[in-house]
């Protein structure tokens, strides 16, 4: 964790922020984040569970167990 | 706050300490120069968590003249006694010091006092130094001062009584812009808005920002606190954008460390919601940093229903965090986001079906009648929303063939947006650059300048001479 204050500005070193409540946070949550450092953005966090996705999930089960009747004709 | 564990701690390395800050402000006061007593305030952060009443007092005993202000103050509001005084000398050696003496030990109690939550005293003493300084005039006491003034209003705020210091705190904003004291300035700019702001009195802080400037040499913490301030006003008067860029500003300025953490959740929770209010999604990693995550996470949900424009999600958040957007001062801003949030839904609709009746567009959007759906989808395509027709008639929505998006403005919009920010990108880089410069343009006019002078000097002297050979010429 790096302390990025500004060098030039000494009284910031000393600025406990009391008024905002000081320092509040959660150190141990910070360790959880790191397996998921790869999921950037918004999409990769799209939870699949709303109903359209199960529908669709119900729907390619059920078009695997019958076998395919448009099968490619070459 | 945990109380010094070591209470066996020999008091004398405290003592060695101060004794250096003492140093450091006598310095201050006799060269006129504030960087010593930046120093020395500098150094209490290291003390800070080693003071107790015992301390003090030996200290006091040591290092202040009997009847010192301070020391009078110690006795009264802390469990010392001048009888814990064993390992120093029982008569104090000390006969008078300056007043920033007394002021800095008065500061260490109020941390003191602070720390170990002792409120009641700590209203009482800090009005007492604020009396004190107020009567002084030193500008060695400046930066002391406005330490001062920051913690009376924090005991205040606690106490529950920041209405009463309203106009003591006016009073010394007025004396410090009269004696350019910036960093007391700065201080009490901030603490008045602080004050403003806490009771709703959006219009009054907006009026003093209006008739004040904040002084440009104020330090980043205190421009961190003005640039938040100012975002919400800002974002209480509608006007998002300019709010936004404030509170960007603001999180910029803010130092990044686990003190700073309380500060920078505040701010980023603002950021948050006034971003959503001018239509943009904020960055999905901004909700994974370590000092935030935990802080953020009613906001995460926020952001995710209006994301996607679920109401439903939406409406489910809200409820369940009320009391902490109350207490974060958001909630009346998240209201506004409802709105937001049904647009996105309805755009999200048209875009998956290419007809739909509005029966299924109100069940949907969990609205509460087909008229209500009606009304809000006629709103959304005279606004430009979506791009479809409404059958009253029949009761549906259908929407428009998609369109070959090359044809539309967007990809020239999309253009615009990224060609602004490179040119943007770069004027900052070039402004940036000027100045090295500016500073040798600034050392060749001003070598140019001091031949100038040097030369009329010269022609000055040579006229004289001529004048009085006029003179003599009688």
């Amino acid at each position: 964790m790096s302390t990025t204050t500004n060098p030039s500005d000494p009284l910031a070193f000393d600025d406990e922020f009391e008024d905002f409540g000081g320092e509040v946070w959660d150190a141990s949550a910070s360790n959880t984040a790191d397996s998921s450092l790869w999921r950037s953005n918004w999409d990769d966090d799209e939870s699949n569970d709303d109903e359209f996705s199960r529908q669709l999930r119900a729907e390619l089960e059920k078009a695997k167990v019958e076998p395919p009747s448009n099968a490619m004709q070459q | 706050m945990s109380a010094t564990t070591t209470s066996n701690e020999d008091p004398k390395f405290v003592i060695a300490e101060m004794r250096q800050h003492i140093l450091l402000l006598e310095k201050s006061v006799n060269s006129n120069e504030s960087r010593f007593a930046t120093r020395a305030i500098r150094g209490t952060a290291s003390i800070r968590k080693r003071l107790n009443g015992k301390v003090l007092g030996a200290a006091a005993a040591a290092l202040l003249p009997k009847d010192a202000v301070a020391r009078l103050g110690l006795a009264r509001f802390t469990q010392s006694s001048d009888m814990d005084v064993d390992a120093v000398a029982a008569d104090a050696k000390v006969s008078s010091v300056v007043p920033e003496i007394e002021v800095y030990f008065g500061f260490l109690t109020l941390l003191f006092l602070h720390d170990s939550a002792a409120n009641a005293h700590g209203l009482t003493f800090s009005s007492e130094l604020v009396e004190y300084i107020q009567k002084l005039n030193r500008r060695s006491l400046d930066q002391l001062s406005a330490k001062i003034y920051f913690y009376y209003e924090r005991f205040s705020e606690i106490a529950n009584r920041l209405a009463e210091v309203r106009p003591t705190l006016l009073a010394a904003l007025r004396t410090a812009t009269l004696r350019h004291d910036d960093e007391t300035q700065a201080v009490l700019l901030n603490l008045l808005l602080r004050n403003y702001i806490h009771f709703n009195l959006y219009d009054q802080a907006d009026k003093l920002v209006a008739k004040t400037t904040f002084p440009e040499t104020a330090g980043n913490s205190q421009s961190a606190r003005y640039f938040y301030y100012l975002g919400r006003i800002k974002a209480i008067q509608l006007d998002y954008t300019a709010s936004h860029s404030d509170l960007v500003q603001a999180i910029r300025k803010a130092p990044k460390n686990p003190k700073s953490a309380g500060f920078q959740q505040a701010v980023h929770k603002l950021a948050i919601i006034v971003q959503l209010l001018t239509g943009e999604i904020p960055e999905r990693s901004l909700f994974r940093e370590p000092f935030l995550l935990k802080a953020l996470v009613p906001y995460l949900s926020i952001t995710q229903a209006v994301r996607i424009g679920d109401l439903a999600k939406f409406q489910d958040t809200l409820a369940k965090h009320t009391a902490t957007f109350r207490a974060d001062k958001t909630y009346t801003l998240i209201l506004r986001l409802r709105h937001n949030v049904i647009k996105t839904g309805i755009r999200m609709i048209s875009l998956a079906y290419s007809k739909i009746s509005l029966r299924d567009i109100c069940l949907k959007l969990q609205l509460d009648s087909e008229e209500d759906a009606e009304y809000i989808v006629a709103k959304a395509i005279r606004d430009g929303v979506i791009d479809a027709v409404l059958d009253h008639e029949n009761g549906f929505m259908k929407s428009k063939e998609n369109v070959d998006i090359y044809s539309t403005n967007e990809p020239q919009n999309a253009f615009h947006q990224r060609i602004s920010f490179c040119l943007n990108l770069h004027n900052e880089s070039v402004k940036a650059l000027r100045f090295p410069y500016a500073q040798r343009k600034e050392q060749s006019t001003m070598d140019a300048l001091r031949e100038e002078e040097r030369l009329i000097a010269g022609e000055l002297a040579e006229g004289d001479l001529a004048d009085d050979d006029d003179m003599g010429d009688f």
